[in-house]
């Protein structure tokens, strides 16, 4: 059973979002997104200033198996990507919820964190699938 | 919504697959396929090409500091190098090749990569049953962009595959937890191979990475049919017979 911290938000997208508090949110993949993929071996984040909405394909992530798009859970400007992927994608394997984190962005929308899925609920939906 | 499953190129585009193709046309033929199925366009649907003489790269080699330098001494070397969004590693490509593209849709679930390989082998593994060639899924050490679902016969590759997953658009899947994928097969038909792996070895050499690619590790259609007359075309051919039947099912 894949690692599904209590206190983090997701989407069924399979992308988790904690909430930094002042408008601000912290973006990555799951642990069960992470397994499914393997290996990770290139990440293409979005360039800091960039306006996203939710829904919107803001990246990609490369394994040894397959690529997948990564996507915007919410609306808002990117202030912040984590460079060190660049030179450690695998941190996305080994650490998911901690020094493998995408980008932040500052929310235009705060009430769009409502539509977010708790754990139990993301939890269910991993195991239905 | 239930789309009809759609051999694209022969309804959407005016396309033979005996067309050579330039590599970023390809690539950008096989993203169309994959929209849609993602926009819900279409439930399934297949794509066979060939390609003009080129390298098929993933992103991560464009972060190699050599890497312009390197793409630059294959452009001069006959070799113009593409990026590509599926991943997986270096592809050599020439018109002796049939590249399959397969659309469809999948749930991201424990096996789903595996199965939506397996969605595009299957297939492939019975056409060449019916030349009576045994193939399965297996990675080979030392062949081109190795993975656990190189298409195999007799300890030797035939085939390599990647794969590509996106999000099925809201209006089509309204639970969001529903993607389109895009699984892709180069079959190295009725070509002159150590061309293609001297190649391959040449750019990770300028790119400062160990060239790995033997070519004893490969093998082609055309030495597995040594008498077949006209391989290239009666394997479109059949491979298009075929994918129509099949993407009707997905």
């Amino acid at each position: 059973m894949s690692n599904v911290p209590s206190e983090l938000k997701y989407v069924a997208s399979h992308e988790w979002i904690r909430d930094e508090g002042e408008g601000v949110v912290t973006i990555g993949i799951t642990d069960h997104a992470q397994e499914l993929l393997g290996d990770v071996v290139f990440i293409e984040l979005p360039e800091v200033g960039v306006e996203i909405a939710a829904g919107d394909e803001t990246g990609v992530v490369e394994s040894v198996k397959a690529a997948s798009d990564v996507y915007a859970p919410l609306s808002g400007k990117v202030i912040a990507v984590n460079e060190d992927l660049e030179e450690a994608p695998e941190l996305v394997n080994s650490d998911p919820y901690g020094d493998g984190w995408f980008f932040q962005i500052k929310l235009s929308d705060a009430e769009e964190l409502d539509d977010l899925l708790d754990a139990d609920t993301y939890s269910e939906q991993c195991e239905a699938e | 919504m239930n789309a009809p499953a759609i051999n694209m190129h022969r309804q959407d585009l005016p396309h033979s697959a005996l067309e050579v193709l330039p590599p970023a046309e390809g690539l950008a033929r096989e993203m169309a396929l994959l929209s849609s199925v993602s926009s819900g366009e279409r439930r399934a649907g297949f794509l066979i090409w060939r390609c003009s003489r080129s390298l098929v790269v993933p992103q991560r080699l464009t972060r190699r500091p050599q890497y312009a330098m390197a793409a630059g001494r294959m452009i001069l070397d006959g070799w113009p190098v593409q990026v590509r969004s599926t991943g997986g590693d270096l592809t050599p490509q020439s018109p002796g090749l049939i590249n399959v593209a397969l659309a469809f849709r999948s749930r991201r679930h424990k096996s789903a990569i595996r199965d939506s390989y397996m969605t595009l082998c299957r297939p492939l593994i019975e056409h060449l049953a019916c030349q009576g060639i045994e193939a399965h899924c297996s990675s080979v050490d030392g062949a081109f962009c190795d993975g656990d679902y190189n298409l195999v016969v007799e300890g030797r590759k035939l085939a390599g595959t990647a794969q590509r997953w996106r999000q099925l658009e809201p209006t089509v899947s309204e639970q969001g937890n529903e993607f389109a994928v895009l699984s892709h097969a180069v079959l190295l038909c009725d070509e002159r191979l150590d061309w293609l792996w001297q190649a391959g070895n040449s750019f990770y050499h300028h790119c400062g990475l160990t060239p790995f690619i033997k070519a004893d590790r490969h093998v082609s259609l055309a030495q597995l049919l040594p008498n077949r007359k006209a391989l290239l075309t009666s394997t479109i051919e059949q491979l298009e017979a075929r994918l129509t039947q099949y993407v009707k099912t997905l």
